[in-house]
Formats: structure tokens, sequence, C-alpha cells
């Protein structure tokens, strides 16, 4: 939910006089590769005579029936709220509460299509939840996620545990205390681009104990690419490793968490399968430069609430050498706070045209008259991208002082001044409309032809002899290393 | 914030946006083609029918259209043109200005749409 509609539903639910409360809301499904959320999109506040409060709280049938049919007016599911004002943290069911949703399951689904939803909130505003199945009874979440200028995830401990933190780890929890890194470290994060900024942010993450990182790109290594990406050698550009293989070795000796769960995927955020995978992650890191992923990215954040935190770097030369000036900056995309549209970091043309493929149609661009798209780039500067992006990352999740994330942040290196811009969302904006949209969310995603170009090449020189042989023969070596590693060092 | 709830995206979207200005639009193949009236340009005053590809107003009205198609009768001085899939007609590279920041989309695009035709001759 958003964290708008977390205020709304806690102002109704948690009451000054201490007894508890009930209210429904309605949701829309947003579906991952793994993983299935509700996006609650708004509460249905219950009328006069639909609900008694006297200590606990009932409510009258009808209630269920009014904001059930008017759910299913505008395709939606609906949800059961209601609060435990003396409890704290994830709450389990009473076998009132049990038999009070079960009851209403049934109603639900036959009028909604949906299953129903049931949420509480304690009284420390800790969220918990189910979904119900008419015949098989609950199965309860593994998270709620609340997402605005904040991510607040409250955790089902018994699904999803907090990691055992690691001597290796003993100076990154000093820094904000066991919870907090107990929270930060269950999150599900994907890096999106495994570039100069992208590898660097995934080996960040995975030292400072994130146990779930996946990173995906569907680009090869090139020789280009060595005076900037981090751990790439000369051999990974002459096997053609993927960017993502590499990270992934990267980010598997770097990783501190007791067990590491990292994953790659060679595919673009712009195809349907990379949208499908992305919808699995609490947060997700935008380190990719081309407007049509950005656009992508920008949409699941309002639609379906997951933070995506972006930047980059401008590197302005003079065309005789030197350098006019270099600025950097970082924003989370977030409700609360613009898109990436309205703080012009995408423009709507320039997304129509990377998705119809112009930027990558060599004709086009030569009758078009196109300038060949700037690509510099500093090893000595890109960590300060990366270093914006993870401040950004820990406003929004830890928010020292409570403040959550700014506006978006620029450095500029030549007057040496950070500057606060001021985005305004625009009246018209349509992905921040679409805010809770789901799985009904406009299809941004398409084929990718030069996605699937980049993986078949590469498929195509993984399958000569010479490439075969050298890269069986990388692996084997990295393997032993690791072995060595495990045994001498137990790590 | 409260989460608008979207009734309609991409092409039914597109399609009854335009029907609101009575542009008159038409799903045919992979086209949805509409009527625009130019205000200027050697076509002013002559209703024009116009089109975009079911493709590019899939994630309608999050990103616009790149492609105008248009009868090969109506021309331009310089246009950097492609195929399209109606016999007969031409689509043309037109990047919109501004995208997301008006009110309505659909205006949006046909005030576009009249600026390109604008310059026909």
């Amino acid at each position: 939910m958003t964290g708008d509609l977390d205020v709304r539903a806690r102002r109704h639910l948690l009451r000054r006089d201490g007894q508890e409360d009930v209210c429904l809301a309605t949701y829309v499904p947003s579906t991952g590769d793994q993983r299935s959320t509700a996006v609650l999109t708004d509460l249905v506040l219950p009328l006069d005579g639909e609900r008694r409060v006297h200590g606990n709280a009932s409510f009258a049938g009808r209630y269920v029936v009014r904001a059930a049919s008017q759910a299913a007016a505008h395709g939606l599911g609906i949800a059961l709220l209601h609060s435990h004002p003396q409890g704290a943290g994830w709450q389990e069911m009473s076998g009132i509460d049990r038999e009070t949703e079960f009851s209403y399951a049934q109603v639900a689904e036959t009028i909604t299509g949906y299953p129903l939803v049931g949420l509480t909130v304690a009284g420390d505003a800790a969220w918990s939840a189910r979904s119900w199945d008419c015949e098989r009874g609950h199965r309860d979440a593994e998270s709620v996620r609340v997402a605005g200028t904040t991510l607040r995830v409250c955790w089902n401990d018994r699904l999803r545990s907090p990691p055992a933190s690691t001597a290796a780890q003993v100076r990154t929890v000093s820094a904000w205390g066991a919870t907090v890194q107990a929270d930060l470290a269950r999150l599900r994060i994907l890096v999106v681009g495994t570039g100069t900024v992208g590898l660097d942010v995934a080996i960040r993450l995975v030292q400072a104990g994130v146990q779930d990182v996946s990173v995906m790109d569907f680009d090869t290594v090139e020789e280009v690419n060595r005076d900037r990406l981090l751990t790439v050698t000369r051999l990974d550009a002459a096997l053609f490793r993927s960017k993502v293989h590499v990270a992934l070795r990267a980010m598997r000796a770097a990783s501190t968490a007791a067990v590491p769960m990292l994953t790659r995927f060679e595919w673009s955020v712009c195809e349907p399968q990379g949208q499908l995978a992305a919808l699995d992650y609490d947060v997700i890191f935008s380190c990719v430069d081309r407007p049509w992923p950005r656009a992508v990215l920008n949409q699941l954040a309002y639609s379906d609430l997951i933070p995506v935190i972006d930047g980059g770097l401008a590197v302005e030369p003079f065309p005789a050498g030197g350098m006019r000036n270099a600025t950097w900056r970082a924003h989370v995309i977030t409700p609360g706070r613009p898109c990436l549209q309205c703080n012009g970091q995408i423009d709507g043309a320039q997304v129509a045209r990377d998705r119809a493929g112009l930027f990558d149609d060599a004709t086009y661009i030569r009758t078009a008259g196109l300038g060949v798209p700037s690509r510099e780039n500093v090893s000595l500067l890109a960590p300060s991208v990366t270093a914006s992006m993870l401040g950004q990352f820990v406003s929004l999740i830890v928010a020292p002082g409570g403040l959550g994330v700014p506006d978006p942040l620029r450095f500029s290196l030549s007057t040496h001044t950070l500057e606060h811009l001021p985005a305004q969302t625009h009246a018209g904006c349509a992905y921040e409309q679409a805010t809770g949209s789901g799985d009904r969310r406009p299809a941004l995603t398409k084929q990718h032809p030069a996605a699937e170009s980049a993986r078949a090449t590469r498929e195509a020189m993984a399958r000569k002899v010479r490439v075969r042989v050298r890269r069986a023969a990388q692996d084997t070596i990295e393997m032993a290393a690791a072995t060595f590693r495990r045994m001498w060092v137990g790590s | 914030m409260t989460a608008q709830i979207l009734t309609a995206t991409g092409v039914d979207a597109f399609v009854a946006a335009l029907e609101e200005f009575a542009a008159e639009p038409v799903v045919a193949s992979t086209l949805v083609t509409y009527t625009v009236i130019p205000v200027t340009g050697a076509w002013a005053g002559r209703p024009v029918r116009t089109g975009v590809s079911v493709d590019e107003v899939a994630p309608w009205p999050t990103t616009p259209p790149h492609w105008i198609h248009l009868p090969a009768e109506v021309r331009f001085a310089s246009t950097n043109a492609g195929g399209s899939p109606m016999p007969g007609w031409v689509s043309h590279s037109r990047d919109i200005k501004g995208w997301g920041t008006a009110r309505s989309p659909v205006a949006a695009w046909l005030a576009h749409v009249r600026g390109v035709l604008g310059g026909a001759v």
C-alpha cells in the first residue's frame, strides 16, 4: 500500500479509545514470476450502522456486499482490515478473526472473482496479512510493504526469518543496529543494468549483508568496458561473458551473508519476462541509461509500488580536450516523489523512439541525421553516482532522522555544489495517475530485438570450440579457487 | 494518495479518448485511424484521415506513439518516412514535445498531429 493509504487506514483502525476497529479496502493483483502481491487501491470505510465497536469490532454482512460490489464494478478484489491495538509486530489471528475472515471469503470471491485478503494492524503500526482460499483456508503473506518516501516492510518472521549476522558485518550493524540490519538484509533487491554503476551497487549491497540480490542485463562484456567495470578481466571480454555472469562472480566473492541468494537474469526489463522477474523484488536499482527501460521501471514504481532508485552521470568535455563540467544525480521514484518524466529524466517521445527500436536502427539514425549518443563515462567519477544512489537507498530504508528520501539531488563538479532539485508532479502525469494499477498497468514491455540479438550472438560465440574450452578452464579455476577459500578461510 | 482506478489503457483508452473528440477512430488491422482537420498548411480546413500503429498505442497514455501514418498524397518538404500497413499510406517520424505535461493526453496528441499536418505542402 502507499504511505498515504497506510496513514488513513491506521487513523481509522487505531482508535484513541483503544478499542479494535475494522474496515474494508479494494485491491488489485500484481503478479510476478514467483510472488503475488495485493496492491491496496483505496479504503471503503463503513457507513452508519455497518459496523459496531464494543471492545472488539463487528460488522454487518451488507457492508462486505457493498464493498465487494463496488470493487467488482472496477474489476478489483477486497481486503478486510482490522486492528489489534495492544499487539506489536506481525500478528497471528485469533479464533474469532479466523472465523470472521473465513465466513466472508466465499462472499468476497463470489462477487469479485478475487480471493479475500485479510490484514491486521498492531498498535505499533506493524501490518500482517494473508490471502483466503474458500476451500483450503488462509495462506500467510511473507511481508506487507508500505511504499512512500520511506519503504516500511513488515516481515512475517516465520516465512522470512532475519538472516543471521556474520562476523564480517559487525561494523555495518554498528551503524544502525541489529533490527535495521535484519530488515535491510531481508529485502529482495534487483539491480537492472550491470555497467559501471550497477556492478558497483550490486557488490556494495552484498557486502552490506543483503542476502537476496539479483542482477539483470542482456549485454556482453567488451574490451571497451574494462576501463570501468570492477573485476572484469581481458579474458571475460575474450570469452564473450555476459555482464551478469561477471557481476554474479564478483557478488559471490564479496557477499558477507551467511546464506547468499544471488541470481542473474540475461534479459532486458523491457521484455515481458524481464518485467515479470522484476515484480518479485522489494526495491529496484535502475542503472540503465536508455529511456525505454527507465520508463518501464518508472512505471513499476507507481503501478506496483516497488521503489526505484535511479541515477546517472553527465560529463561535458570541451571539444578540444579538457572538461567543462561533470554532474551526477540520484533520485528515488516512489509515491510521494515525482516520477522520472516529471523530474526531467525521461522524455516520452524518446521512450517511444527507443521502444520502436529506432535507437538500434542504423538506417533510421542515418536518415534522421541523429548524432551518436554521448557515451562519456569516467571510472573515477562513477563511484560518486554509486554513492549518491546508495545514500538515497539508505534514506529510503533506514530514514535517518525519520525524513525518508529527499528531492532529486545533483552534484556539480565544477562548482562543487549539491543542489536539491525542486521537481513537481505534472497534473497529467500518466505514470503517477496509474499508482496502484498492478497487473492493469499499460503495456510498455514487448519483444526486444536488440536483447535477443545480443543473447543469440553470445550463445553463438559460446558454441565455438575455442571459447567453450577456455570458458570451461576459467570455470574450473574459479571453482577451485572458491573451494580453496571455503576450505582454508571458511568463507 | 488514493490510487486512481484505471478503467482502460492502451488501444481501448486511445480509441475512447478519440471518440470524445469526435475524431471517428477505427481500429483497422494494425492501425488505429482517425480524422483531424488541420488549421494551417496545404490541407487546412479539410478532414485528413491519419493513424498510429496498435503496437505504439499499447502503452497509452504512458507514452505517445512516434510514427504518424498518412495517405501518400499528404506530402512534406522534408520528412523521415517509413512504411505503413495501410495500402497507399506512408508513416512519418515525428517527436511530440513535452509529453506528460498536458492534462489531456489525447488533446496534446491531436494538437501535435495538427501541427505536423500544418507543415504539409
